[in-house]
């Protein structure tokens, strides 16, 4: 089965440090039962907000596949072609869809009208979202957390884009912020699954 | 712990960080573990170093260090053991 694989610089697994071979050539994993020992371990489509990494390749999977812990478990696996769209201006894009989608979530739980509510909504992208949310003034606790939020999204934006070696990082933690985030303005755990399916959308879409 | 509506913070990554780098934590465990080293920039310097430190320590023969230093070494930890204070 055809698979996505994260990995750092140079085709290195992130975890296991492992060297993948060339494009083509398996790489064959320990052969254990249990399903986190030694195998070659790869994501699925809906799985990738969770293991962003530097490299982002296409693999195929071969032997026992599995799914387990957010993640397939195979035999063997091997390189198929690397995602060349996949870089840091992408990850700081997407690091940026979900400070917006963060800053829609205050826009929920900010009153209508607010001083507060009307400077988010204004925001067109990360350097205004975080500008507004430096000077704001709520007191209050649920809005103070809530434009935080959007203010940390913002801030990891910026940071994406002013090292780009980094941009994994900033844009893996801004899809966690940003699933939080809407929890934490419906009030309901359950929402984090809806907003890390919309980023599955999002990178769906652009990865096409 | 599983997939990030409750995650591990970064006191609880220390404190099971020993059974991740041996290999001791269960699949669930370990993937919660991986999860945070993902997102966390501290974490994983600080996983990325322990493992440095592992590899290096692993290298080392029993002859890198002499006789009078590996004495000398010795005294001190059991002074600190005993609660004196090393000289």
């Amino acid at each position: 089965m055809i698979a996505y694989k994260f990995l750092r610089a140079g085709r290195v697994g992130r975890f296991s440090g492992v060297s993948w071979p060339a494009p083509g050539e398996w790489l064959q994993g320990g052969g254990g039962e249990r399903a986190c020992e030694p195998r070659v371990h790869a994501c699925r489509l809906e799985d990738l907000p969770e293991w962003m990494d530097q490299e982002l390749w296409r693999v195929e999977l071969d032997g026992r596949v599995a799914v387990d812990c957010g993640k397939l478990v195979a035999d063997r696996g091997r390189l198929v072609e690397r995602i060349e769209a996949w870089d840091a201006a992408f990850m700081a894009e997407f690091a940026q869809a979900c400070a917006l989608r963060a800053r829609d979530c205050a826009l929920t739980v900010l009153p209508a009208g607010s001083p507060a509510h009307i400077a988010l909504a204004a925001c067109g992208d990360a350097e205004q979202l975080a500008a507004a949310v430096s000077l704001l003034g709520t007191r209050d606790a649920r809005d103070e957390r809530a434009a935080g939020y959007a203010g940390d999204a913002a801030r990891h934006v910026l940071g994406a884009r002013r090292q780009p070696a980094t941009a994994p990082v900033h844009a893996a933690v801004n899809g966690f912020i940003a699933a939080h985030a809407a929890a934490f303005a419906q009030r309901d755990v359950s929402a984090v699954r809806g907003e890390r399916a919309w980023q599955v959308e999002w990178l769906a879409r652009r990865l096409a | 712990m599983t997939g990030d509506v409750e995650h591990l913070t970064c006191k609880e990554f220390v404190e099971v960080l020993t059974d991740y780098l041996e290999d001791a934590l269960d699949p669930a465990e370990r993937a919660d573990v991986e999860r945070h080293i993902v997102i966390c920039r501290g974490c994983s310097n600080y996983v990325e170093q322990m493992r440095s430190t592992i590899d290096l320590l692993g290298r080392m023969g029993d002859d890198a260090a002499d006789g009078a230093h590996s004495e000398k070494l010795l005294g001190l930890f059991r002074a600190w053991r005993a609660g004196g204070a090393p000289t």
